[in-house]
């Protein structure tokens, strides 16, 4: 299985990897752990799990979490440090938005998005695609890669018919 | 150059006139600007200083591209906590630190709280060359009225123009004012007569002493009037609007240059922060998600 993910990766830029409900968490850290071991300037941007859970996951799983550069839109703020930026809420599109644009002009290699389905459970759909289709055109300028994570029972929406236009592959796992 | 036409026409009118003879012109000038003194001076001091204002904020001095025409008057509007007067404070004081004298005129917080709000952000007055450039004036509307009394026992119509509106301390010139707020002035003010004349009289004032002006008003969150009556941003060069946008539960601010007189400026709204230890940080490229209804 790995394998997939990994040449998933190498091939394209910006992915979407749908995953079922059942078993999300233990399929993104999957993704998670394949993406580590290529690159080493990650961004994290979650609106799923806190901060600080994913910490002691990564630790838990071996995961160098020093690779992982984390925007935090489930605490609902704390203080930013070098590995973590703090947004209100994932409902703060346009600050997700700035400080993933920020990371763009520094070292990272690559940006996780957890996940599109979050996302559409906060903002309506067309303000959704919008925030998508901005933040990967300027992945796509700065040539880095996108992972996005999203759940498989969400693939009829019309958002993800909608990012099916701007991603490059969508990969069912 | 991004000139409009009506621009270009004026600065051609210019040259003529000036080909003639330059001094006469200077004389006419000045006649007429004791006659009218906002038709004619306003585009030839554009043609003459060409100097610019920046604001030392980085994406908000690339929205204005060459910065603001000096001797301006640009109204800052916006609702409650939208960062008017974070925003109009970084700026006097990175003018302060560039050598400029500055002045800010409160109406609504003392000197102290504005500069231990100013200290926060890591802007403290101490730290300027010239201590003595940055003026904070505590003003109540009780003084304006005063003021205004004084001025109309005074006045018999345009001489009303010799009296200093805003009480600038004596003896101290400074390059930029900003007046904290334009609103709290306005109601000191019964009759809307008097605040009309009175505000004319203000952009006349600041305009003749070559002042670069930020006056902030109070409006509502999205504003479609930018002043109290909404004769002030017509007489004002140029209008920035500051929003705070509420989505749900959280709010975004925004920014946007509506308006600058005599030169180029992006034309769109675009996403703001207040960022704790630093201070106002504008993103040109970023626009904002979530209807600005
Ligand atoms: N130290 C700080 N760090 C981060 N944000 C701050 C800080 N101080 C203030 N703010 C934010 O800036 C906003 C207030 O800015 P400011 O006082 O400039 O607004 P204003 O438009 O002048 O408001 P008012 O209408 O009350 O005069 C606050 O609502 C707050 O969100
Ligand atoms: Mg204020």
């Amino acid at each position: 299985m790995p394998s997939k993910i990994l040449s998933a990766i190498r091939e394209n830029q910006i992915i979407v990897f749908e995953i079922s409900k059942k078993n999300y968490i233990e399929k993104t850290y999957e993704i998670i752990a394949e993406v580590s071991n290529k690159h080493d300037n990650i961004c994290y941007v979650t609106l799923n799990r806190p901060y600080q859970t994913m910490l002691k996951d990564f630790a838990a799983k071996k995961i160098d979490s020093g690779k992982f550069t984390f925007i935090d839109a489930v605490s609902g703020g704390g203080k930013n440090s070098p590995g973590v930026i703090f947004v209100q809420s994932p409902k703060s599109l346009t600050d997700i938005s700035i400080d993933m644009s920020n990371l763009l002009g520094k070292k990272t290699e690559s940006f996780i998005f957890d996940s599109l389905s979050t996302l559409l459970i906060y903002s309506d759909s067309m303000t959704s695609i919008k925030f998508v289709h901005s933040i990967v055109s300027k992945i796509r300028a700065a040539s880095k890669k996108c992972i996005f994570m999203s759940l498989k029972e969400d693939s009829g929406t019309d958002m993800m018919k909608d990012i099916n236009m701007f991603v490059d592959k969508i990969v069912p796992y | 150059m991004v000139a409009p036409p009506r621009h270009a026409k004026v600065k051609k009118g210019m040259k003529k006139r000036a080909a003639t003879s330059r001094t006469s012109m200077k004389t006419r000038v000045r006649k007429i600007t004791k006659r009218r003194p906002r038709s004619v001076p306003k585009n030839f001091q554009k043609k003459k200083i060409q100097e610019y204002v920046k604001t030392g904020i980085e994406g908000l001095d690339q929205l204005l591209d060459k910065g603001i025409p000096r001797g301006s008057s640009v109204i800052i509007a916006g609702g409650a906590g939208s960062g008017k007067t974070i925003m109009c404070l970084q700026t006097i004081y990175n003018a302060a630190k560039d050598g400029k004298k500055v002045l800010y005129m409160s109406f609504e917080e003392t000197e102290e709280r504005l500069l231990d709000h100013m200290k926060a952000f890591g802007w403290d007055v101490a730290k300027l060359p010239n201590r003595k450039d940055f003026v904070v004036k505590m003003c109540s509307i009780y003084d304006i009225t005063r003021l205004l009394e004084a001025m109309m026992a005074k006045a018999e119509g345009d001489l009303m123009i010799d009296i200093n509106p805003i009480m600038i301390p004596k003896g101290f010139k400074p390059d930029i004012v900003v007046i904290d707020s334009v609103t709290a002035i306005a109601s000191a003010f019964q009759g809307k007569d008097t605040y009309r004349s009175y505000i004319e009289n203000l952009f006349r004032y600041l305009q003749r002493e070559g002042v670069t002006s930020f006056m902030i008003t109070e409006t509502e969150e999205v504003p479609t009037v930018f002043s109290p009556t909404g004769v002030e941003e017509f007489l004002a060069d140029g209008v920035i609007v500051l929003y705070s946008l509420r989505k749900g539960d959280i709010r975004q601010n925004a920014i946007e240059v509506l308006k600058l007189r005599g030169a180029s400026h992006m034309k769109k709204v675009v996403a703001m922060r207040v960022v704790s230890g630093v201070g106002i940080e504008v993103y040109p490229e970023q626009e904002v998600f979530g209807d600005i209804k």
